[in-house]
């Protein structure tokens, strides 16, 4: 029947590309045959819906972020790369994944993979013959109306579970059973469903679990985002009670199959932002058995989305688990809400503390961070800084994440900076830690001081080589430079109490009004603002390399991924940083390091100086 | 907006200047957004396509001859980049051409026009549906598609590009586009229909 027509012709006629006389042609031919007629209407329907389907707005200005992330990867990699510094941290809209730095994830991850697979072939065997879930095992492989468990053939192993389970899933048609109602979030079934079914008896619970396994295809063709077990057949009361919400989206990132010892559970996450790698993580770092993926599909599963996971799991692990990936989810949305702020309001990091589901106390932190918006005026970066130096440098990467989304990667890249000095003073610490102390004085009992009062919280060891000849090398210099250089110096020193409660009034009185007394700015105090300082003074004098070059040991690498706000900081308030003004002098860094490579400073000489 | 002037900044930009660089990607980002759009059918996922696409543009714009179309040879890396991601993260649905008998082998398109046809005598519920629903039901549709299928599809309808230019975005000759578009086409009305039938977009009696 179809020989007869041409489909050129058809498609010319459809897509208007006709003379008149060819076109008359065709109507000729579609008045004599109906059902053509009719499927050239529904292709021309089609044609034209797809033509008018409405443009979509891109999310934000795709251009400009990629733009800002040019600058800032032209800015931080050329002087990591050159110092073997640390790769930029996260990556933010516009970013490009960072090429440099060892992906120390990835190395451990699989270096785990492979403890992970011995340690599942030992929990298969134990899992086969001693554990009762083999039972369980046994009536996954059960079609849907497979009356006793213990009829069935034994399987050889959970993952021969898994895979008769898939097989029934043709045969079975599992309902989706989900007590959610929070979007791509994970529920924990041990706090949930399942914990209403741990008493009854086991022919049930398997059959449960079984269903709970079944849905999944269900769930990835359209149907709810997470789920748990399903009510058994012959139960349907059960069955129809249970709620369906509906899909985020349709493509699950994240297949969990959990065998505990007496159930066998499919959890399924259709959020994008979860990944199978956090999971496997997860499952290393707590000594979950993972059965899924094998050794040499892990690598590659790892980054794949479809593929399921098969762990064996202790139910309060379980349960941790899920709660684990709920913080993580929850944590991602606020992120992701903060990240749709707008940068031109001028009160956005106001309307941040309105930001629905924000706990207490991460709203605290971020009131107090406040960013002036006004380009007419110095731009003020406001950090809670804890005394533990290790949440301070988490502090300031949150900092970094948060400007980026906010589209302010100048002042994301000077925070960031800022963290890269900090985490220095923290390597330089451990190091230190090993060698006797150098000197007392004021210094010691500043850093023996429990108390955190502000700028000494961020001191140096007293005689750190690094940062003793960073201070040396500055003195070196012109002071005329260095005062120019490094107006914020003072300011990362003590607050004054009006700039500890009103920072718009510090915004509004520029750097000069917030100094201290001339005598409290040490070579110590200044240390906080030298990386960012020291950038500028590397890149205005001829000769010197960038000072920061001086305090790069051996790196951590930042970790790529870093999340915003993980932990809330709770200390007093304390160093204001005037990036602006230091950004607005600064010159882009240059690959000059390389010239003038940096020598670390021996101890002794620096005890010297 | 015309070509001209797209050929202007890119001698600019092949010249040092940077800012025609942002002045050209600004430009072009929104129709690059939404062909990537109606390729993965995922705002994210198109958001993270459009702007490795336009990095690899700035990363190549310098080599970039002037003999080629400069919105085809962009267009041409956010299809590569789309397809590459479909077929990494498996977004496409399992249910495509090659699993629906008719078109199984791609290339018979007049057992596709046959299957359609006998599919026709049945009218689906579609004419009452709602436009709204049916933009969702066509988009789902194009979701279902073979990835060639819908690549031709968005070039023609979305993005509006005559043969020519998506012979040289998809490297196909004329003719095989024009088959594959029609052949889409009878694709797409397969999956409408199928979608007609599933109760979940049933139309309201």
């Amino acid at each position: 029947m179809t020989d007869r027509y041409d489909q050129d012709l058809l498609l010319d006629y459809l897509e208007g590309d006709l003379d008149p006389a060819a076109r008359a042609q065709v109507d000729q031919m579609l008045a004599g045959d109906p059902q053509l007629a009719s499927l050239m209407q529904s292709l021309a329907q089609d044609r034209a819906m797809l033509r008018e389907m409405p443009a979509e707005d891109a999310p934000g200005d795709l251009s400009f972020d990629l733009v800002q992330g040019l600058e800032r990867r032209m800015l931080l990699d050329a002087p990591q790369v050159e110092a073997g510094g640390p790769i930029p941290i996260g990556r933010g809209r516009g970013m490009a994944p960072p090429t440099g730095g060892v992906r120390w994830g990835r190395i451990v991850g699989l270096t785990g993979m492979a403890a992970a697979i011995a340690l599942a072939a030992g929990a298969v065997i134990w899992f086969d013959r001693f554990n009762p879930l083999s039972q369980t095992a046994l009536e996954l492989g059960q079609p849907t109306n497979t009356p006793a468990a213990g009829e069935a053939e034994p399987a050889d192993s959970a993952a021969d579970a898994l895979m008769l389970s898939e097989l029934d899933n043709a045969t079975a048609g599992g309902s989706g059973a989900f007590d959610d109602t929070t979007p791509g979030s994970l529920t924990s079934p041990g706090t949930s469903a399942l914990h209403g079914v741990h008493d009854e008896n086991p022919a049930s619970l398997a059959e449960r679990a079984r269903r709970a396994m079944l849905d999944g295809a269900a769930n990835r063709a359209g149907g709810p985002s997470v789920s748990s077990a399903a009510g058994a057949p012959g139960r349907p009361d059960e069955a129809d009670t249970l709620e369906l919400s509906p899909p985020e989206s349709p493509i699950p990132s994240v297949t969990i199959t959990a065998f505990t010892p007496d159930q066998a559970l499919r959890i399924e996450s259709d959020n994008q932002e979860t990944s199978k790698a956090e999971v496997l993580e997860w499952c290393l770092r707590n000594g979950v058995p993972i059965v899924e993926p094998q050794l040499d599909r892990a690598a590659e599963q790892a980054q794949a989305d479809a593929p399921p996971i098969a762990i064996l799991i202790e139910p309060t692990q379980l349960d941790a688990l899920l709660s684990d990936l709920n913080r993580e989810t929850i944590q991602q949305q606020q992120n992701r809400q903060r990240a749709i702020i707008d940068p031109a309001d001028e009160s956005y990091y106001q309307q941040a503390e309105a930001v629905p589901h924000l706990a207490d106390e991460d709203a605290e932190a971020f009131d107090t961070t406040r960013l002036g918006n006004d380009d007419a005026s110095p731009a003020i970066v406001e950090l809670r800084v804890p005394a533990d130096l290790g949440d301070a440098v988490q502090t300031r990467l949150n900092v970094a994440n948060t400007l980026l989304y906010s589209n302010r990667a100048e002042l994301a890249l000077a925070a960031q900076r800022d963290a890269e000095v900090i985490r220095n003073q923290q390597i330089a610490d451990e190091t230190q830690a090993d060698v006797p102390p150098a000197v007392g004085g004021d210094d010691a009992n500043d850093l023996a001081d429990p108390e955190p009062d502000g700028a000494g919280d961020f001191r140096v060891t007293p005689g750190y080589p690094l940062n003793r000849h960073s201070g040396a090398q500055r003195g070196s210099e012109s002071p005329g430079q260095d005062e120019a250089a490094l107006p914020a110096a003072d300011d990362t020193a003590t607050p004054t109490p009006e700039a500890m409660e009103e920072p718009h009034a510090a915004q509004a009185s520029d750097t000069d009004d917030q100094a201290v007394p001339d005598g409290q700015a040490d070579d110590d105090d200044a240390t906080q603002v030298d990386a960012v300082a020291a950038e500028s003074e590397g890149d205005t004098t001829d000769a010197q390399p960038p000072a920061r070059g001086n305090w790069l040991l051996p790196q951590v690498p930042l970790a790529p991924s870093t999340p915003i706000w993980t932990d809330p900081p709770t200390a007093q308030l304390v160093p204001l940083v005037f990036v602006q003004r230091l950004l607005d002098e600064a010159e882009p860094i240059q690959a000059d390091a390389e010239a003038t490579p940096a020598q670390p400073i021996e101890p002794d000489e620096a005890i010297e100086e | 907006m015309n070509q001209s002037s797209d050929a202007d900044l890119i001698e600019l930009i092949q010249q040092g200047d940077r800012s025609a660089l942002g002045t050209l990607l600004d430009r072009h980002q929104q129709r690059l957004f939404n062909v990537a759009l109606r390729m993965v059918s995922n705002r994210d996922d198109a958001a993270e396509i459009t702007q490795d696409a336009m990095l690899k543009i700035c990363e190549h714009i310098d080599n970039f001859r002037s003999d080629a179309k400069i919105t085809t040879w962009m267009t041409r890396i956010v299809m590569n980049l789309s397809i590459s991601l479909l077929r990494k993260r498996k977004v496409r649905n399992h249910i495509s051409l090659e699993s629906s008998g008719p078109a199984t082998n791609g290339e018979d398109a007049a057992a596709s026009l046959r299957h359609v046809l006998d599919d026709s005598r049945e009218p689906g519920p579609a004419q009452s549906v709602e436009t709204t629903e049916m933009l969702e039901q066509l988009k789902n549709a194009i979701g279902r598609l073979d990835d060639d299928f819908r690549a031709v599809l968005v070039l023609r309808d979305i993005d509006q590009m005559d043969y020519q230019q998506i012979a040289e975005t998809l490297d196909l000759k004329t003719g095989t586009v024009k088959s594959r578009l029609f052949r889409a086409r009878l694709a797409l009305r397969q999956e409408m229909q199928k979608l007609d039938k599933t109760p979940s977009h049933q139309a309201p009696h």
